[in-house]
């Protein structure tokens, strides 16, 4: 049976390895666009990113001390207005009208930015780090006047030392991910196959005329199902290695 | 020898059942051609496929050489060639990559392989396409190759559905000249067939089949006798206008 099951197997197999598109796009295909999608997306993002952190942010910033919009300068280029803008790269902050920073009392600050702006998100990003600074500087000075600092507040000081190789420290996401990459792969790379060998081949009438020979069901079924799952597998490696070339590129 | 038993067959869908078959039996014996006549959709290739043993019949029964086709079906299946105008064979794999495929698939040795298909290329005329890939090949040449490919075993039995269908007057009389020798090599030929002259030409005996009831069996001189009339396409017009199925006739 297993015989039966090898010889149709082959056939599959010489029929895709003779096919010059089914090669292309098994084999060859993934390994070229894997690059060229994770590639275009990191380039993207990057840009995007950049292009995030070189705009000037229209601020509409109320009752804040200059102490802040220095340290705020450090994090986002930024220019005052008014009024409330309709622009992407907008964000607005207030500040209560009276506050005391040597007071325990909390300072009630608050940020307006639009969620569905890439740009006014990422402002939101910078001026809660801002405010975050300014916070630390806030308490290192009322700190300071009972004589301690911030690292007062800590009295453990954690150490991390990593003990594993060198050449393997980091590969714990990607070993956790490769698993389940793999599987999407593998399965998107047969769906296609496993469709076209089974009623892509019944719909081609190709199918009665391997029914009527001296061949069990069974063998046939193995035979194909050894055939997708090897193609599967070879379209997983192929994309694969179009990743690992991208990571050598980058 | 093949001998249809009083096969039925229904298929069901979501709205209806669909008799195919209802009763039919007829015979053919070895060294004869039997032709089944009838119009689309009137059962003829559900009936070669119960032969075949692609489909098994609700009631009845088919032997082929004393085999029962859903009992004894490997051994049916060692016996026959099945050949229908569905069938058809696409990739890259040449003619001569298929025989070799089918001829290790049918368990033929390696020296009888090579002779067969020596035979088979030289009788078809497939000298000048056999290394070429199949999807390359015109529509003649596939079904050479489809017929090739269905008789690389040898079988005593041959169905062909419609084996002429969609192919040029040389193809059809390369088709038809094969079966004829076919049958002069004691073997037995049943094909179906809506072309009536060609069957006419070439079958011993024809049954004439309507809406899945097998109305009419016999000799052309039989049937001719019967309805008096000198041409099967008449007799086949004649009941078909019986039954409604032809208008203004």
């Amino acid at each position: 049976m297993f015989k039966d099951s090898m010889i149709i197997f082959k056939k599959e197999m010489k029929n895709i390895f003779k096919d010059k598109r089914s090669f292309f796009s098994i084999i060859i295909l993934p390994f070229i666009l894997m690059p060229i999608i994770f590639g275009t997306i990191g380039f993207v993002s990057n840009s995007q990113e950049k292009g995030a952190q070189e705009t000037t942010y229209i601020l509409q910033i109320k009752n804040a001390p200059d102490e802040f919009k220095n340290i705020l300068s450090q994090f986002i280029k930024f220019e005052e207005t008014q009024s409330i803008s309709e622009e992407g790269n907008f964000a607005a902050l207030e500040f209560p009208q009276t506050y005391n920073t040597d007071s325990l009392e909390k300072i009630n600050v608050k940020v307006l930015f639009r969620s569905t702006s890439q740009k006014s998100s990422f402002a939101l990003g910078q001026i809660k780090a801002a405010l975050n600074a300014y916070q630390n500087l806030i308490l290192q000075k009322n700190l300071e006047k009972h004589d301690l600092s911030l690292d007062d507040l800590k009295p453990i000081n954690i150490s991390e030392v990593d003990i594993a190789p060198k050449e393997s420290q980091g590969t714990q996401f990607l070993s956790m991910m490769v698993p389940y990459m793999l599987l999407i792969y593998i399965f998107a790379g047969a769906m296609g196959i496993g469709m076209d060998t089974t009623s892509g081949e019944k719909e081609r009438g190709g199918l009665a005329a391997l029914l009527v020979n001296q061949v069990s069901r069974t063998s046939i079924a193995i035979g194909k199902i050894l055939y997708v799952i090897v193609t599967g597998m070879l379209n997983s490696v192929s994309t694969f290695g179009g990743e690992e070339l991208l990571i050598n590129i980058l | 020898m093949i001998e249809v038993s009083g096969i039925s067959k229904k298929f069901k869908t979501k709205k209806k059942v669909v008799s195919a078959l209802e009763d039919v039996s007829f015979s053919c014996e070895d060294g004869k051609i039997f032709g089944l006549l009838g119009p689309n959709g009137a059962g003829k290739t559900t009936a070669l496929r119960i032969m075949a043993t692609l489909l098994k019949p609700d009631s009845g029964s088919v032997k082929v050489s004393g085999y029962d086709t859903v009992k004894q079906s490997t051994e049916v299946r060692k016996r026959i060639g099945f050949l229908t105008s569905d069938m058809k064979l696409s990739g890259n794999l040449s003619p001569d990559e298929l025989m070799n495929f089918f001829g290790e698939l049918n368990h033929i040795s390696k020296e009888q392989l090579g002779s067969t298909k020596e035979q088979l290329v030289h009788y078809l005329g497939m000298g000048d396409f056999v290394s070429k890939p199949v999807e390359k090949l015109s529509t003649g040449m596939k079904q050479k190759t489809s017929i090739a490919v269905s008789l690389i075993h040898n079988p005593q039995v041959i169905i062909f559905d419609e084996p002429t269908n969609g192919l040029d007057i040389i193809s059809s009389k390369v088709v038809t000249d094969f079966l004829k020798d076919f049958k002069k090599q004691g073997k037995t030929v049943i094909i179906s067939t809506h072309i009536m002259p060609e069957a006419e030409k070439l079958c011993d005996t024809i049954g004439l089949i309507f809406e899945g009831h097998l109305i009419e069996c016999g000799t052309k001189e039989e049937l001719f006798k019967k309805y008096s009339q000198d041409s099967i396409e008449d007799i086949f017009f004649a009941l078909a206008e019986e039954r409604g199925l032809i208008k203004n006739v």
